[in-house]
């Protein structure tokens, strides 16, 4: 089986067996007819190599005594060479063919002429290097010139490869004089500085606006400011470029000393501009409220002769809304400061990152709450001081409660809306504390109504003691008619509240409507008639005194809690001086017809008419104890 | 240690004058009056004891008019002077009384009772200081050099009346029954021109120049020469309004206190009185009342119209030792208000400083209660320590 399978295989190689052989019989042949042809080639070349050998050592000497001639010609005209480039301005190259040729020179240096030939040439590499020197010399800040200082530091460098002084001397020459310069900068950023605060006295003047004016401060210090940045802006970019010429031959402690050493000017000269800028503010806007205020103060209405009350509208009034643009004024103006100060803070950015000036907010802060607080403790202490009492004509009088009542207002306005302005945020970590103010102002406030309540209680206590001290109670003539004392006092009450309402705008809230139920005030008659608890009886009630329920510290700025006050004071005032005289059956009628009267006038100044009430019946009665006889004679 | 609560004892009547009983040097005595249209009227003695922290009537005399003022002498604890009018006369007059003391008959079930019928006495009415023009206003009895009533010279007594225009000066001779009317004599100013509300409301005598007395009326202060019975001095405007109480310094020498119906009260240096040495601000209607404490002088109550009676500590214009400024605790104790007391419920119109001790006092409201209080415990060591 196996020999039928594979019989062509068998066929086929027997066949392939016969070529083979065919093969090799030819190649012989052939291989002996290669061998004698290499032979022949190998006696050819060989004839000829003999035959050129002598030729070709003196070619290469020729070529080799070339190559020589052309390095003498190179090195002769090389001084030649040096100029003709410095006069092309081609300094790369001449620094090429110098450093070339110099390796020659110094190698050969022995031989004489070659000494010539260095001297020159170093002669005229010397004025290259003056050339190349007065270029490094110019401003960093120019993109030109700075790529023209670059290589002209790269060729000196490379004009002097290992000299570590010529290192030294560029750095010097590129460093120094930006430091240099820098501080020139600063000293004359000083100087000027010192000017113009020298200057602040005399601007007093410049400060005097007319009234109603908003107040914008003289930003004398911005120029400064721009100046400061200015001068780190061009500081910055010129170290840069000088520190990237030098690149690696300034170390990192270099740099970093450098860099400490400018952050140091910096925050020294910052500092004080600063300083300056702040006590500057703080000055003017000092100035100028205390001018507002001192200028509303020497109003003639208020020391002048007696006039006429005058409107509303006065200047009283414009403080109130010269309160909102001051505040606005004296933001503004810290925000244009910021803005010149975050410019600064950018151009210190920029130095190089071993410069590292922190954006530092804490400045602008100070400003901003130093102004706040400068300011509305101006306002504060001129409030307070208008509060106390004092001794006032009429018509100064009315002013003063007029001007209490509009400064109440103006300061309630400012803890609604003002002070807000200054809560803003100015950035993450940064508020000013407006708490504090608030609680200040808060309490200015309070003050303030007081104030006023009193000063109005005052006057109408005024009326209600010469009304009652004129009449003669013990001895009065029969009336029916209610005395003209309670009337005059519904009158002034009228006035007053008018006046309230107008100044507070929204003084119609509020306005008590007539008691369904007017019993109280019927009341009146007969509670009297009980006689008096004796005193062991007084000790165990805890008898409640309206008289004590009301303060005159009324705590909102509200028509019924103002008008509550006002009221209780006067009514107190009645029955003080009615403890004082002693009553007859007359004056008695004519004192009760008086209390309903007022009851019945009065009850839309009261906020609880019960109280009211209440007050009258302790008037009465005190006035029944007085009586002397509490039926008439027969 | 020292119930520091406050004893109250109602009379039944409106009262508005309360006195330390000055020649009593050993208990806490006070004088009060009731004031009574209709009659009826009662001066009560009351003794206040500090062991029980009651006040109980030592006695109860009639009085039928009704009383403005008591002013107790400084040298004996039986006589006093009262200015009182009655509804037929409208005018307040000033009369002389001896008051016997009171019968020691107390038995043990009659401990507690207030009631006064046992303990009532009588008046023994000595002499009128008359010819005033219009209303007496006030009374002041010259104080006393201290030391017993027997070391005290006939000068102790003496006594200023204000009226409405005029000051007198009274020498009473020595008291007891030879006191008549003739042989009262009687300084008087000329009557001073004073317009509407400005009558003389209160007097003080200085208490270290005999000569020298103080007077407010209206809103002006007034100092005098008791020899010549002229004018010294005069402080206009010392208030906005009318002036109701004067106190002088009982240590420091030309320092008054006054207080006013415009709700303040104001310290003064008399030698430069162009502005008060200080201002109180602190009570909401007028302030009726005011007095130094006998021993130390920075405490000063003043009472007024809106119930209430305030303890001051006003350090910085008392004669206090500087040696409570060294240590570092104080440094920060300035002028100051101690404590308020709210156990009246009507006007204040009258207070007094215990003549014994220094720590307890009387106020009076209109409604007839007596008040007994005193200075807190801890101001109390403040002061002493």
């Amino acid at each position: 089986m196996l020999v039928y399978e594979n019989y062509n295989k068998f066929i086929s190689a027997t066949d392939t067996i016969r070529k083979m052989k065919n093969n090799v019989e030819s190649m012989e042949d052939k291989m002996d007819s290669l061998g004698k042809n290499m032979e022949a080639i190998s006696e050819c070349t060989t004839e000829i190599t003999n035959s050129l050998a002598a030729r070709r050592s003196q070619i290469e000497r020729l070529v080799g005594v070339n190559k020589m001639l052309k390095k003498i010609q190179f090195i002769v005209e090389l001084p030649q060479t040096l100029r003709k480039c410095i006069e092309m301005k081609t300094y790369a190259a001449a620094v090429n063919y110098y450093n070339m040729g110099n390796a020659i020179l110094t190698k050969y240096s022995h031989i004489k002429s070659f000494q010539h030939i260095q001297e020159e040439s170093n002669k005229v590499v010397g004025g290259l290097k003056i050339e190349l020197r007065k270029q490094v010399r110019q401003p960093l800040s120019n993109p030109t010139s700075l790529a023209e200082v670059r290589t002209a530091a790269e060729m000196l460098r490379a004009l002097h490869p290992d000299d570590q002084s010529v290192v030294e001397e560029l750095r010097d020459l590129l460093v120094t004089p930006t430091q240099d310069k820098l501080e020139k900068d600063v000293q004359v950023f000083y100087k000027s500085l010192e000017e113009q605060s020298a200057a602040q006295c005399g601007e007093d003047a410049a400060l005097q606006l007319p009234a109603g004016q908003i107040f914008t401060p003289p930003l004398k210090f911005a120029q400064l400011w721009l100046r400061l940045a200015e001068i780190a802006s061009t500081f910055s970019v010129e170290m840069k470029s000088a520190l990237s010429i030098l690149e690696e031959s300034i170390d990192a402690k270099r740099r970093k000393r450098l860099g400490e050493v400018a952050k140091e000017t910096f925050s020294k000269c910052v500092t004080a501009l600063s300083a300056q800028t702040t006590s500057h503010l703080q000055h003017c806007l000092g100035v100028y409220t205390v001018q507002r205020f001192e200028h509303l103060k020497n109003n003639p209405e208020f020391v002048g002769e007696e006039q006429p009350a005058p409107p509303i509208d006065s200047e009283a009034a414009k403080t109130v809304t010269a309160l909102k643009p001051l505040y606005k004024a004296s933001y503004e103006a810290a925000d244009t400061l910021l803005a010149s100060w975050k410019g600064l803070c950018a151009s210190l950015h920029r130095l190089l990152p071993e410069i590292s000036v922190p954006a530092d907010h804490s400045h602008y802060i100070k400003f901003m709450s130093v102004c706040c607080d400068r300011l509305l403790k101006e306002i504060l202490t001129w409030l307070t001081q208008f509060c106390q009492p004092a001794t006032l004509s009429d018509a100064k009088r009315n002013q003063k409660a007029r001007t209490l009542l509009c400064a109440a207002v103006g300061v309630q306005r400012t803890l609604q809306v003002g002070l807000a302005e200054f809560g803003k945020p100015i950035d993450h970590n940064h508020k000013v504390n407006v708490a504090d103010h608030t609680t200040k102002f808060e309490a200015v406030l309070k003050l303030l109504l007081s104030s006023y309540t009193k000063l109005e209680g005052q006057t109408l206590s005024s009326l209600v003691r010469t009304g009652i001290d004129r009449s003669n109670w013990l001895y009065k003539p029969e009336s029916s008619e209610v005395s003209a004392m309670p009337k005059e006092l519904t009158r002034n009450l009228e006035d007053i509240e008018s006046i309230i309402m107008d100044t507070l705008e929204n003084g119609k809230e509020g306005k008590a409507s007539l008691p369904a139920d007017t019993s109280e005030l019927a009341s009146l008659p007969t509670r009297f008639g009980k006689g008096r608890k004796t005193g062991s009886e007084v000790n165990m009630l805890n008898r409640s005194n309206v008289f004590n329920s009301v303060t005159t510290k009324p705590k909102k700025l509200e028509r019924l809690a103002l008008m509550d006050s006002i009221v209780i004071y006067s009514l107190k005032t009645f029955l003080e001086c009615i403890r004082t005289h002693t009553l007859g059956y007359n004056g008695f009628n004519q004192l009760h017809l008086d209390a309903t009267y007022i009851g019945k006038s009065w009850y839309t100044f009261a906020s609880k008419p019960k109280s009211l009430g209440e007050a009258l019946d302790e008037i009465v009665s005190s006035a029944h104890e007085r009586c002397v006889q509490s039926k008439p004679s027969a | 240690m020292f119930n520091s609560e406050s004893a109250i004892y109602g009379l039944k009547y409106q009262a508005r004058c309360i006195a330390a009983n000055s020649g009593e040097l050993e208990e806490h005595e006070f004088w009060v009056g009731t004031l009574n249209v209709g009659g009826d009227n009662e001066l009560h003695l009351t003794r206040f004891d500090e062991s029980d922290n009651k006040i109980e009537a030592v006695s109860v005399f009639a009085h039928d008019d009704e009383i403005w003022s008591i002013t107790p002498c400084s040298v004996s604890s039986e006589h006093l002077i009262t200015v009182h009018s009655n509804a037929k006369d409208k005018r307040q007059r000033a009369t002389l009384w001896r008051a016997p003391a009171a019968q020691q008959d107390k038995t043990e079930d009659d401990a507690g009772d207030v009631g006064d019928d046992h303990k009532s006495g009588t008046l023994e009415r000595i002499v009128e200081l008359g010819g005033h023009n219009g209303r007496v206003r006030s009374v002041t009895w010259k104080p006393s050099d201290g030391g017993n009533a027997e070391s005290q010279s006939s000068d102790a007594w003496s006594v200023v009346t204000l009226d409405d225009s005029t000051v007198r000066l009274w020498d009473l001779g020595v008291s007891g029954a030879d006191a008549v009317e003739d042989s009262t004599k009687c300084a008087s100013s000329e009557p001073l021109e004073l317009g509407r509300r400005q009558a003389f409301t209160a007097g003080s005598w200085d208490p270290h120049h005999t000569n020298q007395f103080v007077t407010v009326n209206g809103t002006s202060i007034r100092g005098w020469d008791l020899r010549t019975m002229k004018t010294t001095q005069h402080v206009e405007r010392a208030h906005l309004d009318t002036i109701r109480d004067v106190d002088y310094n009982p240590n420091k020498p030309y320092h008054v206190v006054t207080c006013s119906d415009d709700r303040l009260v104001k310290f003064w240096d008399l030698r430069k009185a162009s502005a008060p040495l200080k201002s109180l601000s602190r009570h909401s209607h007028w302030v009726w009342t005011t007095k130094y404490n006998r021993f130390h002088d920075q405490l000063v109550l003043s009472a007024g119209t809106d119930t209430s009676v305030t303890l001051w500590s006003i350090v910085s214009i008392s004669s206090a030792p500087l040696g409570d400024l060294e240590d570092p605790a104080n440094e920060k104790e300035g002028d100051k208000m101690i404590t308020t007391y709210d156990e009246h419920e009507d006007s204040v119109y009258s207070i007094a400083w215990s003549v014994c001790d220094a720590w307890i006092f009387a106020s009076l409201s209109y409604d007839g209660r007596v008040v007994v209080n005193h200075v807190p415990a801890a101001e109390k060591y403040k002061i002493l320590l």
